[in-house]
């Protein structure tokens, strides 16, 4: 059976992540200036982590995020709680 | 390992496969171009051959697979590889093999891996917000650029207007530095080194602030009549009027200079 799948690079700024459904493979990047805990896995700013590799498989996912700033105390910096999710799932 | 089994398989096997056996030690060929056919009639196998080699007292190999090409030609085949020989025949192969490997592991992969690809999106994705912010920039570069030079314009005509300021408050400073010596040609008693004339109220004569020739200016103008004070301050109005052509304070300088009332 030919299954299409597609990639989806998208942008989050919440701690809050939909369920992301039939995802085959999955890579988180941080693209803010803290640093961001995504289900237990640490992600330091500009890092990138695959969490789903791809084996075949499809599954429901769901991501809990907890930013924690880098404390840096430069004056005028406002830490910036941005992750990349690019993933591909099955349509 | 693997490369000379490979070789001693081919040497079996390939009837146009040779072999020339370097000694690492001293850099010197020991076999040059042995074939396929005088190892098979010589030594019976590869194996058989390389054990003699080694009998021979060499440990240290470097060996280059060759190919017949024609009657007595050969053509080198492949990258040369060193082998040592040990006790259990170990062989050292690490940086070919090495190199090796990773050859394979690159041809072996058939397509980009899922790190590759994720690399790659995440270029592309970055690839837009760049262009993006560059955009951005380029707007606002324009922006500033233009504001600049309207700031640029707007020194310039400051400037220009101060320094056509500066002038005219210099020939006016000029003259109010020479009053002492005009008052002097009318009549009244002022002190030649004065360097100033200041206008001041009638009641605050005992003021400390007031400078002697202040305070004498004072005097004098208590012992004027009316009239004449008002001439003064015609004058004095008329020296210090802030007109682009000062005729006035002109013709008076002039005629001030002609009576030699001035220093």
């Amino acid at each position: 059976m030919f299954v299409e799948s597609a990639f989806i690079t998208r942008e989050f700024r919440e701690e809050q992540i939909p369920i992301l459904e039939n995802v085959t493979s999955l890579c988180v990047v941080n693209k803010g200036t803290s640093i961001a805990q995504v289900n237990g896995v640490l992600i330091y700013p500009t890092q990138k982590q695959i969490l789903v590799v791809p084996d075949g498989t499809y599954s429901k996912v769901q991501l809990d995020v907890i930013y924690t700033d880098t404390n840096n105390s430069k004056k005028g910096y406002t830490p910036k709680n941005k992750i990349l999710l690019i993933y591909k799932k099955l349509i | 390992m693997e490369q000379l089994d490979d070789l001693m398989d081919k040497l079996n096997s390939d009837k146009f496969c040779a072999v020339t056996v370097y000694d690492r030690e001293t850099s010197k060929p020991i076999f040059r171009n042995v074939t396929h056919e005088q190892i098979k009639n010589e030594y019976g196998t590869a194996e058989e051959f390389f054990e003699k080699v080694f009998a021979d007292g060499y440990k240290k190999l470097t060996l280059q697979e060759k190919r017949k090409n024609g009657a007595n030609a050969f053509k080198i085949e492949g990258d040369p590889f060193d082998v040592s020989f040990g006790k259990s025949n170990e062989i050292e192969e690490k940086p070919i093999a090495k190199r090796k490997k990773k050859k394979k592991m690159k041809s072996g992969l058939m397509g980009l891996g899922m790190t590759e690809i994720f690399d790659l999106k995440l270029q592309a994705y970055d690839r837009a917000e760049l262009a993006r912010k560059l955009e951005e920039s380029e707007r606002e570069n324009k922006e500033l650029k233009a504001k600049n030079e309207a700031l640029n314009e707007e020194k310039l005509q400051r400037r220009y207007t101060k320094e056509s300021n500066d002038s005219l408050n210099n020939m006016l400073l000029g003259v109010v530095k020479q009053a002492p010596i005009i008052l002097k040609g009318l009549g009244f008693n002022v002190p030649v080194e004065a360097n100033g004339l200041g206008v001041a109220s009638t009641d605050d004569t005992e003021n400390e602030a007031y400078s002697e020739v202040k305070k004498s200016f004072l005097e004098i103008i208590k012992t004027l009549d009316d009239d004449t004070i008002t001439l003064l301050q015609v004058i004095y109005q008329k020296i210090n009027e802030n007109t682009e052509n000062n005729v006035f304070s002109q013709e008076l300088f002039q005629l001030l200079q002609q009576h030699q009332m001035l220093v």
